[in-house]
């Protein structure tokens, strides 16, 4: 068995991205990954949260063959890593960045306007999988050709791969 | 050479030519190897594509060393690539796969290799403006032209009418435009309108006129998919067929401190037709080619292939901006000030090209701002420094390539574009104002052609030319 805390830190992240969003990994990070979205947020999250986010990493690494990992991370007693974890799945899902002590906070007292966030950056926005999940595009941005709402979309599974 | 493989990468899969040619692309459309025509209803005709046996099947050199022959080695049908199936070794594959293809269409129509410079076989294919004629007529035959407005005299037999400013339709000084882009024209350091041609080879036009695509007439009548002929090689083999090929060429008119031994050049007549306010002009004019696409669809990348060079003396990158290392630059001038020559700005209105030079002594300041992803540079450069020194002795020396655009997954069925690589990518000559990084606002080639109709509103394989009909 592959030791995980040896694996390469990007596949590491792809691994517990997948996990965390319920993308495959193939998804998230393909062979010719054109966008490079899977690099952009590992650096993202180890320059703005390193401490933080490589705790979630060790934790992951140590508990990777647990099939109920995701919920070990998720609802971790140690707040640090259970918000770190939901930063980087909206970070997947909507491109952004929610600072774990941010969505603490709001969680803790859920009064408008809601967490802060910053869009990491104008592909991240695009590349949210929150459209592909919805099976759709991003608001001022699609691929497909006119009148494709005329057509049902491709299944989930075309989208998420899982 | 031998051992080589083309491929269609499919999801990351590597799939010898002869497998694609089952696979409908993401947008539809059936890319076939057809020799026949498109259209279900339509007779095809016999010879659209023909086989040929000239496929260049030369695999990127390993250690990439480029000599004379290899460079002079000829069009491939198709790309050669045998590897890992990564983005650095395909980019570099598509990259060399580019240098040939421009090497081999610059060489004149005869086919010998280009040494003092000549006519290029790309300027004997059909000029958009002879292809999409008023009312919708029957374009003349491959490679012959309509004759030049009256106004144009005293030209050589034969010259160009090169009379676009712009890829935009705004001004009403296009006749004949290119691109739904809303970019302006673009003004060389001695104040000319850079003129565009946009030229197709004879498979294209031959599936254009054997479907009567040349007229909104003819489009509305078409009831099958568009698919124009693909380029293709048959298994271990030099045999295939070269499918359809696009040139678009920006050229700037020669002023008196311009080498014409720098350039590939051309005579032509540089026509302004009459419109509002705007006066019918037409002078023979010297120009040197100072950018081209190349594009190129193959089975295995039904979305194409699009290649992209510039002359080596356009324009400075954004970073390099400022430091330049150029003394002069055909669009840039490092002696200006950027609150003097603003920086990739559009020129005033009225964009009037019959004045010529543009008034109070503008000109455009233009630098290449596209950030390319690392492995996209490295291989440009990688070939750019091969192929020439390479080309020593030829005009072609002067040019690099800047990128090329190939599908990564060409049956990705949530993306029609087939997930472009590069993202993005822009000519500087021909993309000048919407160069960038930003979706939708920026230049990537198959995100734009992807939505390109005909004048019915049918999807038009990637091409722009159909929506020019009458």
């Amino acid at each position: 068995m592959t030791d995980p805390v040896a694996q390469d830190p990007l596949d590491q992240f792809v691994a517990l991205s997948a996990i965390l969003t319920g993308v495959a990994a193939d998804k998230l990070h393909p062979t010719l990954d054109t966008y490079g979205t899977a690099r952009e947020y590992l650096a993202y999250a180890t320059a703005n949260a390193g401490a933080q986010f490589a705790g979630l990493m060790r934790f992951y690494a140590a508990n990777s063959s647990n099939p109920d990992v995701g919920s070990l991370v998720f609802n971790n007693t140690d707040p640090a890593i259970a918000y770190m974890a939901k930063t980087v799945m909206l970070m997947w899902y909507l491109g952004a960045w929610y600072p774990p002590d941010g969505l603490q906070k709001y969680h803790d007292n859920p009064q408008p306007p809601g967490p802060p966030f910053l869009v990491i950056s104008a592909d991240a926005y695009t590349q949210g999988w929150a459209w592909r999940v919805g099976q759709t595009h991003p608001m001022g941005y699609s691929d497909w050709r006119f009148g494709y709402w005329h057509s049902a979309p491709p299944p989930l599974s075309a989208f998420i791969g899982a | 050479m031998k051992g080589f493989v083309s491929i269609c990468v499919v999801g990351g899969a590597l799939l010898l030519a002869t497998a694609c040619k089952d696979n409908a692309p993401g947008n539809g459309t059936a890319p076939g190897n057809e020799i026949a025509a498109g259209n279900s209803t339509a007779p095809a005709k016999a010879g659209i594509n023909p086989v040929v046996d000239t496929c260049n099947t030369t695999l990127p050199p390993s250690p990439a060393v480029v000599t004379p022959a290899i460079a002079h080695s000829g069009l491939p049908c198709s790309l050669a690539f045998q590897g890992k199936v990564a983005l650095e070794p395909l980019q570099e594959a598509f990259d060399f796969n580019s240098w040939l293809t421009f090497v081999a269409l610059s060489a004149p129509a005869g086919g010998s290799s280009p040494g003092p410079d000549a006519p290029a076989a790309w300027q004997g294919w059909q000029d958009l403006g002879s292809l999409m004629l008023p009312d919708g007529a029957a374009p003349p035959p491959f490679g012959s032209s309509v004759p030049p407005p009256k106004i144009c005299t005293g030209g050589p037999a034969g010259a160009p009418v090169l009379q676009m400013i712009s890829k935009t339709p705004v001004t009403p000084t296009v006749s004949v435009a290119g691109q739904p882009l809303n970019t302006g024209p673009l003004i060389d350091q001695n104040g000319h309108y850079v003129r565009y041609q946009i030229l197709v080879n004879e498979p294209m036009y031959d599936y254009i006129v054997a479907n009567h695509l040349y007229s909104k007439a003819g489009q509305q009548a078409f009831t099958g998919t568009i698919a124009f002929p693909v380029g293709d090689t048959k298994k271990d083999s030099t045999s295939g067929t070269i499918g359809a090929i696009v040139v678009k060429a920006s050229w700037m008119v020669l002023g008196p401190h311009d080498d014409p031994a720098k350039f590939h050049v051309t005579r032509a007549y540089v026509y302004t037709p009459p419109s509002t306010g705007v006066s019918e002009s037409c002078k023979t004019e010297t120009l040197g080619l100072v950018g081209i696409h190349i594009v190129h669809k193959t089975a295995g990348e039904p979305q194409w292939i699009w290649s992209t060079f510039e002359h080596v003396d356009n324009v400075p990158t954004a970073a390099k901006a400022g430091k330049p290392t150029n003394a002069a630059y055909h669009f840039y001038n490092p002696s200006c000030s950027a609150a003097k020559c603003p920086i990739n700005k559009q020129p005033p209105q009225p964009w009037n090209a019959s004045i010529d030079p543009f008034p109070d002594g503008f000109h455009s300041q233009i630098v290449r701002t596209t950030k390319y992803p690392p492995e996209a540079l490295r291989s440009a450069a990688l070939w750019n420094d091969q192929f020439q020194p390479a080309l020593k002795g030829s005009v072609l020396a002067n040019y690099e390539l800047i990128t090329t655009q190939w599908p990564t997954d060409a049956k990705n069925p949530t993306d029609p574009n087939g997930a472009p690589f590069p993202v993005y990518a822009a000519n500087a000559t021909m993309e000048t104002y919407v160069q960038g990084n930003v979706p939708q606002a920026s230049s990537s080639c198959m995100a734009c052609h992807g939505n390109a109709t005909t004048t019915t509103g049918k999807e038009s394989d990637f091409s722009f030319v159909l929506e020019k009909a009458h």
